[in-house]
């Protein structure tokens, strides 16, 4: 009884987080092939909003209750209504397909090898989850810590925000923990199978976004490698298997990059699930606010307006800023002064500290098996690549938040070194997905024989050629026929 | 073509071995319990009086060994807090040698109340 209601708890968040993508996002009266990306897009912004909608839930009842399951079943209720009216036509399938590579010739073997190593990894995931079923160190100290002050708490919730213990990091946003708390209240036990569950549809729904993202901006074989890749990561499955909040981020960074190379081929409101996606990176972790700052100057940069995803952002950093005034204790990095901090940044051992943890953590990328940076490398350094637009938003977000990192670790009250060896791997492996997407839909494998005919709706620069009834079919498809 | 097939490679191999270290890991795992067990916290619940904050004192010399014992006992007995100090009612000891018990005892003048398991003892201010 407690699986299926575990189960339940799960489901709901993503029929809200579809069907709230699908009104963002307008698809076809029927589903086509881009509703996968909407149900991957689906499952994290779902969460996202349950989590934010059981916060303003705290706030105004002062205590979890079986009547917060009667408000999700609502949202999902008005938000499939909205969908159903906003069916109007997929923006997506009008768009043209990208061209044909040369690992077409691949694709059956490819959609095996990706379906066994998908089946392979499902199975590392379950066995981790078994040996460690309350996660990793972080995982308990910190998230299912926090995610039992919230339901246990009762009117005292407020408690797990107490500074007593620093390094549980108290003023860290609540994404995770409130998701966990508000699914053990369907539930009625704190089963551990909630945050086994959470992790997973964060992990795998991180590995189908990725490919369903590429798979309509560059085509379903360079999208199926991508997965492969991203899959094989195995420091990638284990940081998925600690629950720790790690995963969720890593899923908003991807998603809201995702979004934002898409904005060309999606409808104003795409903007406002931008901003959304980007707000729910800062509800997870601080990191997340850094992230949603850079992605605001990326589309400044590179002259896209910002006034809908500030839209899209202000309910949930609205949120963000209450939680932030009126519960969490100062960040541990405010602990510091001026003169502390100024006499950080002058010093040298500190810059060389850092830029060593980065080669470190780059070398030993992936566990300890083999990098998957090698070959991705390679593909960047002799492959030929075009410039898009979103890509180039992408770099700067990434690149902004490695300097940023390496920013924070400078000015880091902890020991350097610690600090270092305990949270660079997995700031590495946030970005990972978001880079791998980067990479891939930038790189140009060399196109099929049969693929010359075909042409994209892309311009290098990020502008569309051609009207929408000139690319809605492939050349190739129309001279095969 | 090659970097295609170097992608897939490194993939698989990671992927397969990431299964067999696994499958060797879930074969030869030991009892994992975060904390206090489950059924102490029980028994310390009807003893502790509701919202009281319990201390925390450790025979461990490695301070990050006994970090994690504190957030464990913390995890376990959420919403109490549990504080690094002996200054309380009631304190959580926690011993992995049995003899560092009594000295406790009479360091921080504490008596004995609960082995609450896994190496975890209810202690009470005398």
């Amino acid at each position: 009884m407690t699986s299926v209601a575990a189960f339940i708890s799960l489901l709901v968040p993503i029929i809200i987080g579809f069907a709230f993508v699908r009104t963002c996002i307008p698809g076809e009266r029927h589903l086509c092939r881009h509703d996968w990306l909407r149900l991957y897009l689906g499952i994290g912004v779902g969460f996202g909003l349950c989590s934010c909608s059981f916060f303003v839930w705290l706030l105004t009842y002062g205590a979890a209750h079986v009547l917060y399951i009667a408000v999700e079943i609502g949202l999902a209720i008005m938000f499939g209504a909205l969908a159903a009216y906003r069916a109007t036509g997929c923006s997506l399938c009008k768009a043209s397909m990208a061209l044909e590579t040369t690992l077409a010739r691949w694709k059956h073997p490819l959609l095996i090898l990706f379906g066994l190593i998908f089946l392979s990894a499902c199975l590392s995931f379950a066995l981790e989850s078994r040996i460690y079923p309350e996660g990793q160190g972080d995982a308990w100290a910190i998230w299912n810590l926090r995610a039992r002050s919230l339901f246990r708490g009762g009117e005292q919730w407020r408690n797990a925000f107490s500074g007593t213990l620093i390094l549980s990091l108290p003023d860290y946003p609540l994404l995770l923990p409130g998701l966990v708390a508000r699914s053990w209240i369907y539930t009625g036990t704190e089963t551990q199978d909630v945050p086994v569950g959470i992790a997973a549809l964060f992990t795998f729904a991180t590995v189908g976004l990725l490919t369903a993202a590429l798979s309509a901006l560059a085509g379903r074989d360079k999208a199926v490698l991508a997965g492969i890749v991203l899959l094989g990561t195995t420091s990638f499955i284990k940081l998925g298997a600690a629950q720790y909040a790690d995963m969720p981020i890593a899923f908003f960074f991807l998603a809201s990059i995702v979004l934002a190379c898409m904005q060309d081929q999606l409808p104003m409101s795409g903007a406002v699930l931008l901003g959304i996606s980007a707000a729910l990176a800062a509800w997870t972790k601080n990191e997340g606010l850094l992230f949603f700052a850079l992605l605001l100057i990326a589309m400044k940069w590179t002259k896209q307006p910002v006034s809908r995803v500030l839209l899209g952002a202000s309910c949930i950093l609205a949120l963000l800023a209450v939680f932030k005034v009126s519960l969490a204790p100062p960040n541990y990095l405010a602990q510091s002064g001026g003169i502390v901090i100024i006499r950080k940044l002058m010093s040298p051992s500190r810059y060389v500290l850092v830029a060593v943890g980065f080669v470190y953590h780059l070398i030993h990328f992936g566990g300890r098996r083999l990098n998957p940076l090698i070959p991705l490398g390679a593909a960047l350094l002799l492959l030929k690549h075009t410039a898009k637009r979103g890509a180039r938003s992408a770099a700067i977000i990434l690149s902004g938040m490695c300097a940023g990192v390496s920013f924070v670790y400078l000015i880091t009250p902890f020991d350097l070194a610690w600090q270092i060896a305990w949270s660079l791997g997995r700031v590495i492996l946030q970005l990972w997905p978001a880079a791998l997407f980067t990479c891939f839909y930038i790189i140009d494998f060399p196109p099929s024989p049969t693929a010359g005919l075909v042409f994209s709706s892309e311009r290098p620069d990020g502008l569309r050629s051609g009207s929408a009834s000139q690319t809605r079919r492939p050349l190739k498809y129309r001279i095969n026929r | 073509m090659l970097i295609p097939v170097a992608m897939i490679a490194f993939a698989t191999a990671s992927s397969v071995g990431l299964l067999r270290d696994e499958a060797f890991g879930y074969v030869h795992r030991t009892s994992y319990i975060v904390g206090v067990p489950d059924a102490a916290v029980m028994s310390l619940r009807s003893i502790v009086p509701k919202g009281e904050t319990l201390g925390f004192i450790s025979d461990g010399n490695d301070p990050g060994a006994v970090g994690r014992r504190l957030y464990g006992a913390t995890y376990s007995l959420v919403p109490l807090i549990v504080e690094k100090t002996a200054n309380r009612r009631f304190v959580i000891g926690d011993f992995r040698n049995k003899a560092s018990i009594s000295i406790a005892l009479n360091q921080y003048r504490l008596r004995f109340v609960e082995d609450l398991g896994n190496g975890f003892f209810l202690l009470a201010s005398q």
